[in-house]
């Protein structure tokens, strides 16, 4: 169990070790959920998010991470027409300066999409420009 | 399983095929792939839905690094949705608990003070000191747990273990009370045997897929992707959709019906109407394997007693039924008829006869889907009983491509809550509490004395924030779970007994939630792959995982929690004497000797985990998870519950139960595919003493509440696909976040305009029992039809479970998430 202990435990550990009352022990701790008021409160919401027309592509982060959308995207994907097929298909991508879909996603050597894949909003979304994180997210890719 | 990551690549012929078209893979990626040679990867289930897609986690150094579809996995092929690819950033937001956080003041506990970090030895002291004070003065209906259909296998397990063996309380219930109790209830009244009988094949077979109030597109997206591929690759498949507003999945609709809240019962009953009348009825089958009867009406709305509305109500709570014939039961639904349905409903007669006729026409196979339409619904165990109803009317079931098919929302909703039977009622393999020779089945497997387990229910989860709030129940410990956000009536019915000064408050999550920060002591929690699990997903598949990291230090996992403190009683502490005169030998014995250290449960050594890690193994001396899977399954084996020995699970991407003979079951009740149905029987729905499903005549009844003057908009709250839930994990993932920030209220145009307001404008959407503040969309990815507004739940800065009133359905008690009138003004 010891190893378990965090580093305000130990100190209450030692505390206690050393004979005094518990009340020498650990500050009070600031923390606080992501509503960012209290439960009771009517908070103001937030502004719209806003996405941008263009963009150059972004980075991923992580090995077969899907890219995210560097633009505002709201084509629609319809039995008739996927929307987002006319910058990306690999016949147009290079005119239109657009990413072509990935290989994966593909079931000829002419890339037509699979179907499995159709509905491209399942793992892409554009990202709000005036938005960035609620918290600090420490995740590494090495 | 392991595979390293150059093996990967090379069975991945995509690279391969890319380099050969001549199409530009990003450069980064390939050379991040090739630099990345030390990634260690191994499988897991997805953290969030139902669904339950495998995934393969690269680790490197103790850490996360990337997360992949896996490709060997039958549910998704290799194939993830946003949420799920994102899984490599969810346990790594900053704000992670590391220390048990009491509220104290000046030293001490105190209900208004403030978090602090205390040891996890002083944390459970004062659980213990508050669990053994309340179950001596008032008795063990005065503790309880707030469960989860996202805890492991084996943590329900253990949960249901301590509180119905060892606190002698049924006071369990798990959040899939709130999501799929009403399929459960569903299934019992029809079967006689919980879960669905198809499976996902069933998406590659069917012809027409007809979505019941199911967002797919969203909400259960890979499932989405095979019917999506399945529509778009035959001709003749067609999609049927019904919502109360039109949602993504109306994008690839042959067939979209916008139908008034509540009136799918109406149409429900004129569909069977449509097949009687067209004389589609497949008699056959419905002589030899049904049975028709009339269900109690008029049942109320799963309100307090005292509610005007359960005080009208003839037979509130009833589900009592009594035998019909078949021409009882025609001249039932006769009076549905198409002119009905589609004035209730609001439906263009031409869209809902050609639905009709879909699923009477005896060549076209027809794979209903629904979730939280339909179950969270006053009326959903009838609406459930309705859908069988038709599938029965037509034999259309449980062969492939016929399939009802109940989705499951939460990723072990049907493994942990349902199978394992953490519901107040339920013991496990679909046993109950107050059945004697199920009580008796279950303190023999558990090695009990006769009268161990109490056989009343206990309060479900509505019932629990009540009793809390009354101050009934008076400690309380919530695990996996955030119903302080996600839960009905916030206000009124959930923080008051939060915060009511008698209750002491445990709330164990990885993050500080809005459920924590109503707590007295928060328990910080090791999450997904830092445990070992195992989940049951919507298709009866079991399945497994390693652990693969370690924890942030300091954090524990919910089965550590439960085993642990399960130490800290005597068994003479919490158990009465008439009972321990029964087994003497147990008085001086803890919990965790008589629950846990019993010969069945740690009988499996440490050594034989395969994994490196495993924590929980090493703090206990044997190889728990194991001990605690292979006590539990005891419970199904020959009993049509049959799960396979805990290793094969390791080895393989799951199997759908019951796994007989090392064969799993695709298709249940059905000769030739179910073990339990004998040559020559055709079908046998063996759930049922006489092995006849069971069609109900049920009518249709209102909505607990309808819009009126002042609140004159229907509301319904839901999920949306980048978040799950109340977005504790996926809206610390900049990039999720980033997708979907805020929610927001969907709203007609007209509706917008006729309150003047406009896209992007701030609003207070409120109900008679609360506010909140949120901002207007009307061009989004829901269109609401005039009348009615969506507002998705996961926001913890716009609490929007708060104008919800905590009507239930009277026999599942899944509260009605989806019809609360609210009215919108501008700021």
């Amino acid at each position: 169990m010891k190893k378990l202990f965090t580093a305000a435990a130990l100190i209450m550990a030692l505390a206690a070790c050393s004979g005094q009352q518990t009340n020498t022990q650990a500050d009070p701790v600031n923390v606080s959920s992501l509503g960012q008021s209290a439960i009771t409160d009517i908070r103001a919401a937030d502004a719209m998010p806003i996405y941008p027309k263009r963009g150059a592509s972004i980075e991923r982060d992580f090995v077969h991470q899907p890219p995210m959308i560097p633009h505002k995207a709201d084509y629609k994907i319809t039995m008739k027409r996927n929307g987002c097929m006319s910058c990306h298909s690999w016949d147009k991508a290079k005119k239109r300066k657009a990413t072509p879909i990935d290989i994966s996603h593909v079931k000829d050597d002419k890339g037509s999409l699979n179907n499995q894949y159709y509905s491209c909003t399942q793992c892409h979304a554009p990202m709000a420009e005036n938005k960035l994180q609620l918290v600090e997210n420490t995740f590494s890719n090495k | 399983m392991s595979i390293s990551r150059r093996e990967f690549l090379k069975a991945n012929a995509a690279v391969a095929a890319a380099t050969a078209v001549g199409v530009t893979l990003p450069v980064r990626i390939v050379e991040a792939a090739e630099q990345k040679d030390n990634i260690k990867w191994d499988k897991a289930p997805c953290r969030f839905c139902g669904v339950g897609c495998s995934v393969l986690v690269g680790t490197n150094n103790g850490k996360v690094v990337a997360t992949q579809g896996d490709p060997e996995s039958p549910v998704n092929k290799g194939l993830n949705c946003i949420k799920g690819y994102f899984l490599s950033k969810i346990m790594y937001g900053k704000d992670r608990l590391t220390t048990p956080l009491l509220r104290m003041t000046d030293g001490k506990y105190d209900k208004e003070g403030e978090f602090t970090p205390i040891s996890w030895d002083s944390a459970f002291d004062i659980m213990a000191e508050k669990w053994k004070h309340t179950l001596n003065t008032k008795g063990p209906t005065a503790v309880g747990m707030f469960g989860s259909g996202q805890w492991t296998v084996w943590e329900g397990y253990a949960a249901s273990k301590l509180h119905k063996a060892g606190f002698l309380t049924n006071n369990l219930d798990p959040n899939a009370r709130h999501c799929m109790a009403s399929a459960v209830a569903g299934f019992m009244r029809t079967f006689g045997i919980d879960e669905p009988m198809g499976c996902y094949d069933d998406l590659e077979a069917a012809d027409h897929f007809v979505l019941w109030g199911a967002n797919m597109a969203e909400m259960h997206p890979i499932l989405w992707a095979r019917l999506s591929d399945r529509r778009l690759s035959s001709p003749t498949s067609r999609v049927h959709v019904l919502s109360t507003f039109e949602n993504r999945s109306f994008d690839l609709a042959d067939n979209p019906m916008v139908f008034r809240p509540q009136s799918d019962l109406v149409i429900l009953n004129y569909i069977a109407n449509y097949i009687i009348e067209n004389d589609a009825v497949n008699k056959d089958f419905v002589n030899k394997h049904t049975k028709f009867v009339l269900g109690a009406t008029d049942i109320g709305y799963g309100l307090r007693p005292e509610h005007p509305l359960e005080q009208k109500a003839a037979n509130p709570g009833s589900g009592k039924s009594t035998p019909i014939s078949f021409d009882e039961y025609a001249k039932f639904v006769s009076t549905y008829t198409l002119e009905y349905a589609s004035e209730m409903s609001g439906v263009e007669p031409e869209k809902l006869e050609i639905m009709a006729k879909a699923y009477a026409d005896p060549s076209i196979k027809v794979m209903s889907l629904w979730t939280m339409g339909i179950n969270q619904h006053t009326r959903g165990v009838w609406a459930n009983n309705m859908l069988y109803n038709i599938h029965l009317l037509t034999g259309k079931i449980a062969t492939p491509g016929n399939s009802p098919f109940s989705l499951t929302g939460q990723p072990s909703a049907c493994g942990t809550a349902r199978e394992v039977g953490t519901f107040s009622h339920r013991l496990p393999a679909d046993m109950v509490v107050t059945n004697p020779k199920h009580r008796a089945i279950t303190e023999k497997l558990w090695q009990l004395p006769e009268g161990t387990i109490p056989p009343k229910p206990g309060y479900h989860a509505v019932q629990q924030s009540r009793m809390l709030k009354d101050g009934k129940l008076n400690c309380y410990w919530t695990m996996c779970t955030n119903n302080v956000q996600a839960g009905p009536n916030i206000n009124e019915e959930i923080l008051p007994g939060f915060r009511n000064p008698e209750n002491f408050i445990v709330v164990s999550d990885p993050y500080p939630t809005v459920s924590a920060m109503a707590a007295d002591l928060i328990l910080p929690t090791a999450m997904w792959v830092e445990k070992e699990g195992a989940y049951g997903n919507a298709e009866r598949r079991t399945h497994m995982w390693h652990q693969q990291v370690k924890a942030p230090e300091g954090a524990m996992s919910d089965l550590w929690q439960l085993v642990e403190f399960s130490k800290r009683f005597k068994v003479s502490e919490v158990w009465p004497a008439e009972l321990i005169a029964k087994k003497p030998e147990y008085a001086d014995k803890t919990l965790y000797d008589v629950l846990f250290a019993n010969g069945v449960v740690d009988k499996f050594p440490s050594s034989e985990c395969k994994a490196e890690l495993n924590d929980e193994a090493e703090a206990f001396g044997f190889y728990v998870q194991k001990g605690l899977f292979e006590e539990y399954a005891q419970f199904g084996r020959g009993h049509a519950h049959d799960l396979a020995d805990f290793d094969t699970y390791h080895e393989n991407r799951g199997a759908r139960w019951p796994v007989v003979n090392g064969k799993e079951t695709l298709r249940r009740f059905v000769e030739g595919s179910d073990p339990y149905v004998k040559a020559g029987e055709g079908f046998n729905f063996y759930g049922k003493p006489d092995g006849k499903a069971v069609i109900f005549a049920l009518p249709y009844e209102p909505a607990a509440e309808e819009p009126n003057e002042e609140f004159d908009l229907w509301l319904s709250t839901g999920r949306v696909l980048e978040h799950w839930h109340t977005g504790s994990m996926t809206a610390r993932v900049p990039e999720l976040y980033r997708a979907y920030p805020d929610a927001q209220i969907f709203l007609h145009p007209e509706d917008a305009k006729a309150r003047g307001l406009k896209r992007g404008d701030e609003v207070i959407v409120a109900s008679p029992r609360g506010e909140v503040k949120t901002r207007v969309e009307t061009k989004g990815r829901n269109k609401p039809p005039r009348g009615v507004a969506f507002m998705p739940f996961f926001d913890a800065r716009q609490l929007v479970n708060k104008l919800l009133l905590d009507a239930t359905d009277p026999l599942s008690k899944e509260t009605d998430f989806k019809k609360c009138p609210v009215k919108v003004m501008k700021v």
